[in-house]
């Protein structure tokens, strides 16, 4: 199974962690490996905040992670904070690229450590086991922001470890995440074309190849709806994901329609999930719901200067 | 008064056990509040009893049903109705994938949208639906009837045996081996009066609707029918 749950907010900053926390919550039922978010926050441009995961808990420590970590993110730019959490390590630096530098000298600086994040905006937190426990450490439900996906797994393929959960961003594009349940069985095939094309994997999951892909055609210039929309004929397999972006987030499922996704929209958010039973965990009262039909693919955008009702909202069926 | 049970204090068995246990002491009427899209609410409920969920259900809603009547004030998840053999189901809102699957008999009747592989294997009963539905449905559609007021989408009646779809809206594409059928007279009394009984007269115009059966070039395997058994294989 792996429950997924997604929220935007189109008008201004809502408390997208409270929300996650509780639909995920619910959807550990589905998934009770590990619990995962992608949040997406507003810091001023020019600065980046990346989240690195290293392999000792703060209570457990022998090395000093966060000074090293932050010796090592000196020599490309400037931080202006850093802070421990967990296996977390939050950065925040003035940098604007190149990311995928970055990215290899933070994760030479010591085995086990991993850029799990880096984005203006997006921050991943994922840990093992249950949607309480990672409130726990990381205080999920107190961030606020524009929109946030989140996702709990039940492993079918690949290792039960913080690596191979959810979410996955798409390395080394700032700001792209992608959650996902199913299986893309033409994993290998195009994992070896990116791979080639110099794309870099952290994982043997299979689900970290669709943010990829739609991090690869973004690059070349297309739209998130042109990415979104050639997964569903480029993707084998079984798949309802989701996918956030700096100022959007989508939806896709498969052509057979074979895993879930409930979707309701106000004036005020949009919000998807598994279940429309983990919806109602977070939304105390009846809402107007539908099932995505399968090869449906809808995404929202965000005018993030526009703040207000600038919003652009676009859906379309393949 | 009919008794009201209270899904936020109940498990889902004790829900169901409940409902059995007040059916067989002569309650003829039975509200639940606060279902919260709750799986499995009453499931497997052989007793002549009307069960109101007074919101949505969660999967598998009135599953196995053999006798009771159920009102559902908001949507319902996959499976409504599954292997239902007499009845009926209303649901006032929309329905996700496989509704009404594997009926047997009785009523299943979705007044918004559905999902995918509505009415899959549907062996006997009537399926009737206000809106429209996604891919797949009717699929190995063997007995029974369905009414589809909006429109359907890929792959309608694919590879039926038998059975009937109507359908009023657009048709985006038929599946397999299913056919357009002439509409009767005894068609149309059937569509106006199962229609206005569901308050779903204002949904479409009887004279909108096709009728959809099945071609029968599966029933038998035929060498010159060969690349429509390669497609629904």
């Amino acid at each position: 199974m792996c429950g997924i749950a997604g929220i935007l907010f189109k008008q201004q900053a809502g408390p997208i962690g409270d929300i996650l926390i509780k639909m995920l919550a619910d959807l550990n039922r589905r998934g009770p490996d590990s619990t995962g978010v992608a949040l997406y926050g507003n810091l001023p441009k020019g600065n980046l905040v990346v989240r690195i995961k290293v392999d000792e808990d703060v209570q457990e420590e022998t090395i000093d992670w966060e000074e090293m970590i932050v010796e090592t993110a000196r020599e490309s730019g400037s931080v202006k904070q850093s802070s421990r959490a967990g296996q977390y390590i939050r950065l925040v630096m003035d940098f604007d690229g190149p990311y995928e530098e970055l990215t290899s000298a933070i994760e030479a600086s010591g085995q086990g450590v991993e850029v799990f994040s880096m984005g203006q905006h997006l921050e991943i937190i994922k840990q093992m086991g249950s949607a309480q426990r990672l409130e726990a450490t990381h205080n999920i439900s107190a961030f606020y922001g524009t929109h946030g996906i989140s996702h709990t797994r039940l492993a079918t393929e690949s290792r039960v470890d913080i690596s191979h959960s959810h979410p996955f961003w798409a390395r080394p594009f700032p700001d792209i995440a992608v959650v996902h349940n199913g299986h893309i069985t033409n994993y290998h095939k195009l994992r070896r074309y990116f791979e080639m094309k110099g794309h870099r994997f952290n994982t043997e999951n299979d689900s970290e190849v669709i943010a990829i892909y739609i991090a690869d055609i973004m690059e070349q210039g297309g739209t998130l709806e042109d990415a979104v929309r050639s997964t569903i004929t480029a993707l084998d397999g079984t798949f309802t994901y989701l996918v956030a972006t700096a100022d959007s987030i989508g939806y896709a499922r498969d052509q057979f329609g074979t895993k879930p996704l409930v979707v309701t929209e106000t004036d005020e958010f949009v919000a998807v999930a598994s279940e429309e039973a983990a919806l109602r965990k977070a939304f105390l009262y009846e809402l107007d719901t539908r099932e995505a039909d399968a090869r449906e693919v809808r995404t929202w955008h965000l005018n993030r200067e526009g703040k207000a009702s600038a919003l652009e909202v676009s859906a379309s069926l393949t | 008064m009919p008794a009201t049970l209270d899904c936020a204090k109940l498990t889902t068995r004790e829900i169901n056990t409940t409902i059995k246990r007040l059916a067989t002491e002569g309650e003829i009427e039975i509200h639940l509040v606060n279902p919260e899209a709750r799986h499995s609410l009453g499931v497997a409920i052989f007793y002549q009893v009307k069960i109101v969920i007074e919101g949505t259900a969660g999967y598998f809603c009135g599953g196995m049903n053999d006798g009771a009547t159920f009102h559902v004030q908001g949507n319902c998840g996959w499976s409504v109705g599954e292997c239902m053999l007499s009845g009926e189901i209303v649901v006032e809102r929309n329905a996700a994938s496989s509704s009404g699957a594997s009926i047997r008999g009785g009523t299943v009747v979705v007044k918004g949208h559905v999902g995918a592989r509505t009415g899959i294997s549907q062996k006997g009963g009537l399926i009737v639906v206000g809106g429209n539905t996604g891919y797949m449905t009717g699929f190995m559609m063997q007995r029974g009837t369905m009414i589809i007021c909006g429109d359907a989408a890929e792959g309608l009646g694919d590879s039926m045996y038998a059975g009937t779809i109507y359908a009023g809206g657009e048709i985006k594409q038929l599946g397999n081996d299913a056919v357009l059928k002439e509409m009767t007279g005894e068609d149309v009394h059937f569509l106006s009066e199962t229609l206005e009984r569901y308050g779903l007269s204002d949904k479409r115009k009887i004279a909108d609707f096709k009728k959809i059966g099945s071609g029968g070039r599966l029933h038998n395997f035929s060498k010159a029918d060969f690349e429509l058994w390669r497609v629904a294989m």
